[in-house]
């Protein structure tokens, strides 16, 4: 089937961009306060996909390399699961940025997890209260060490879904750290995001 | 709501199998249920308007505090699981007889407790046990990691064992070369020893027939008719027979030499593949060397000048043929690394109750990043077809039964020398196995 998300207008698209913007702004906000080191978290790149998943990953060149993957799931009206692309090194350098004690694997982990949790909450929480639907969030756990997100993608995704891809870089101190959130929306609950996208459309 | 009094709400979150707190921004414990009473060994009066980490001292203190800000702050959930931090609070493992973890695996959310008025003023900590999933999981990590080092240990052996059967393969085909050689070398040597024979006897009549011929010469002479001298000197000078003499001689004692080396090659073929000893004795390293370079000589004289530098070596304990067989694989090796004109040195010595034998070339030496791989099965430099790779994989194998070592240290562009270091006798081991 033909995503809906493809298939969104120009005037839809710019709407979900304006929606994500407001959402990271805020987090990057409390990102901030929180680890009490300067963060900024920049206005992210909603990737349309208007063509498929696999030449927008191919586009910003995401898919092939080695990455640390992470995983969380969303659950209500809008359903399913934001996987967040890491740099394979890159959590060392950002635990110690942020505060983060034992630089072992375990605590860089776990600060992936805290970051996987923190940006999945913004986005998916900013599209929820747009439309004031109840969201639940499971725990986020790691998908795949060192492993190209296109086999991935080929090895654990079973159902159908359609995807947004947000490019979020984040700056802390001097040190600029990117990574990549792919928002998988299961089919039926795409609707609730253009609902939302409407939305916000209606009320300019 | 109107249906479940709020006594009963308290009563479920009291009892409910899961650990429920409430905390506030500085941590100081506001509801305290029974799950984690009974866990920590804390009552709720203990408990209520303490701060966590004094409660629980092992608790690391910016871990909770970072939880605890990114949920007041961020007004989201906040998550750890047992993968990460396997035991948050130090409580005894959930399953005290049958279970190997002492402590009990924990997984805990946190998340903001919105009251009526919009504002958030305390964080609900959700414990959850998660060690029987943990210890299934840690399980079947362990039996994955035993699985694949099985794995890897079978496909080691697999190759080994490829290239034990090809080593083998190998040694059966020169053993049938071998064999094919005695039995030729036998044969040939029959009619060898009669024509030799024969030789010998012709010898002796040629020069009795030449003796008897200068006697009638000399009878012919005393009688001084002249007629019979000038037709006699006619007829010899026609028949040359002053050359005859001397040529016969020549031929035969040539036809005598070519057929002594016949038969040293014979014998030399016989040593070489020594059909009937694949037992241990004492071998003379300098007889299988030098029976070796006969049966190649044709490969090789065109190519390289052989220099002999033999030291003084006792007889070693060893199966000769098999010796033979590393010789010849390292003559020829060097041989083939040889342009025009070059050497071999075959040198051969003693070192405390080692005895070595050292073949070295002048030719073009061997890259350093073939020199590792060089015994192995397989292995070759030549072009397709023209060497197996299985020449120095089997010397080596040889020299490793005969509890020795096989050494290389080669120059490109210089040359190239292989060792072969003997123990003078073996150790009791192998002559048990080999008896």
């Amino acid at each position: 089937m033909t995503s809906q998300l493809t298939v969104l207008s120009e005037d839809q698209r710019d709407a979900l961009q304006e929606l994500m913007n407001v959402a990271m702004g805020q987090s990057a906000d409390r990102l901030a306060r929180l680890t009490g080191t300067f963060v900024t978290l920049s206005v992210p790149r909603v990737h349309a996909v208007t063509q498929t998943l696999d030449k927008v990953l191919t586009d910003l060149g995401i898919g092939d390399e080695p990455q640390l993957v992470t995983r969380q799931s969303f659950l209500g009206k809008l359903r399913g699961e934001v996987l967040v692309c890491f740099a394979v090194s890159g959590a060392g350098e950002l635990a110690e940025l942020m505060g983060y004690e034992n630089n072992d694997v375990a605590s860089g982990d776990e600060l992936l997890m805290d970051v996987t949790n923190i940006l999945t909450g913004a986005c998916i929480n900013g599209l929820a209260a747009q439309i004031q639907a109840m969201v639940s969030f499971g725990a986020p756990s790691l998908m795949a060490r060192a492993k190209a997100l296109r086999e991935v993608l080929a090895e654990q995704i079973a159902q159908g879904y359609q995807s947004l891809v947000l490019e979020v870089r984040f700056e802390v101190a001097s040190h600029s750290f990117t990574c990549d959130l792919l928002v998988c929306i299961t089919d039926d609950s795409v609707a609730v995001v253009i609902e939302a996208v409407d939305k916000l459309l209606s009320e300019f | 709501m109107s249906e479940v009094s709020s006594p009963t709400l308290i009563s479920i979150l009291q009892q409910i199998n899961m650990g429920v707190v409430l905390l506030d921004d500085q941590a100081r414990v506001h509801f305290w249920n029974d799950f984690m009473a009974v866990n920590s060994g804390l009552r709720p009066e203990q408990a209520l308007g303490k701060a966590l980490c004094e409660l629980f001292p092992d608790l690391p203190e910016p871990w909770l505090r970072k939880k605890l800000d990114s949920v007041f702050m961020l007004e989201n959930m906040a998550f750890s699981s047992w993968q990460q931090r396997p035991h948050p609070f130090n409580f005894a493992g959930s399953r005290p007889i049958t279970g190997q973890a002492q402590k009990m695996f924990q997984n805990a959310t946190f998340f903001p407790l919105r009251e009526a008025d919009g504002v958030i003023r305390l964080v609900c900590l959700a414990l959850t046990d998660a060690t029987d999933i943990a210890m299934q999981q840690l399980e079947l990590a362990e039996l994955n990691a035993l699985l694949s080092a099985e794995k890897e240990e079978q496909a080691r052996l697999i190759k080994r064992l490829e290239e034990t059967q090809a080593q083998l393969l190998q040694s059966e085909k020169m053993a049938a070369i071998g064999q094919l050689a005695a039995g030729v070398a036998h044969e040939i040597n029959n009619p060898v020893g009669f024509v030799n024979s024969n030789l010998g006897s012709l010898k002796g009549y040629v020069d009795e027939v030449f003796a008897l011929i200068n006697s009638y010469q000399a009878l012919i002479e005393q009688h001084g008719n002249e007629a019979l001298k000038s037709e006699l000197a006619a007829l010899n000078k026609k028949a040359d027979l002053d050359f005859l003499i001397s040529d016969l001689a020549e031929l035969i004692r040539e036809s005598q030499g070519g057929l002594d080396r016949v038969k040293r090659i014979v014998v030399d073929l016989r040593d070489f593949s020594h059909v009937d000893s694949s037992e241990w004795n004492m071998a003379d390293l300098h007889q299988g060397l030098d029976s070796t370079l006969n049966v190649i000589w044709n490969e090789i004289k065109y190519r390289a000048d052989i220099i002999k530098e033999y030291g003084d070596i006792p007889a070693v304990e060893a199966i000769g043929a098999q010796l033979n067989q590393v010789f010849m694989n390292l003559i020829i090796n060097a041989s083939h690394a040889l342009g025009e004109g070059g050497h071999i040195w075959l040198r051969t010595g003693q070192v405390d109750d080692e005895v070595f034998v050292q073949v070295q070339d002048d030719g073009c030496g061997i890259a350093a990043e073939n020199l590792g791989r060089l015994f192995e099965p397989f292995f070759t430099t030549k072009p397709v077809g023209k060497g197996t790779g299985l020449g120095l994989s089997l010397a080596y194998s040889i020299v490793n039964k005969h509890h020795g070592r096989l050494e290389v240290s080669s120059v490109v562009g210089q040359g190239t020398t292989f060792t072969v270091w003997l123990p003078k006798t073996q150790p009791k081991a192998a002559e048990v196995a080999s008896a």
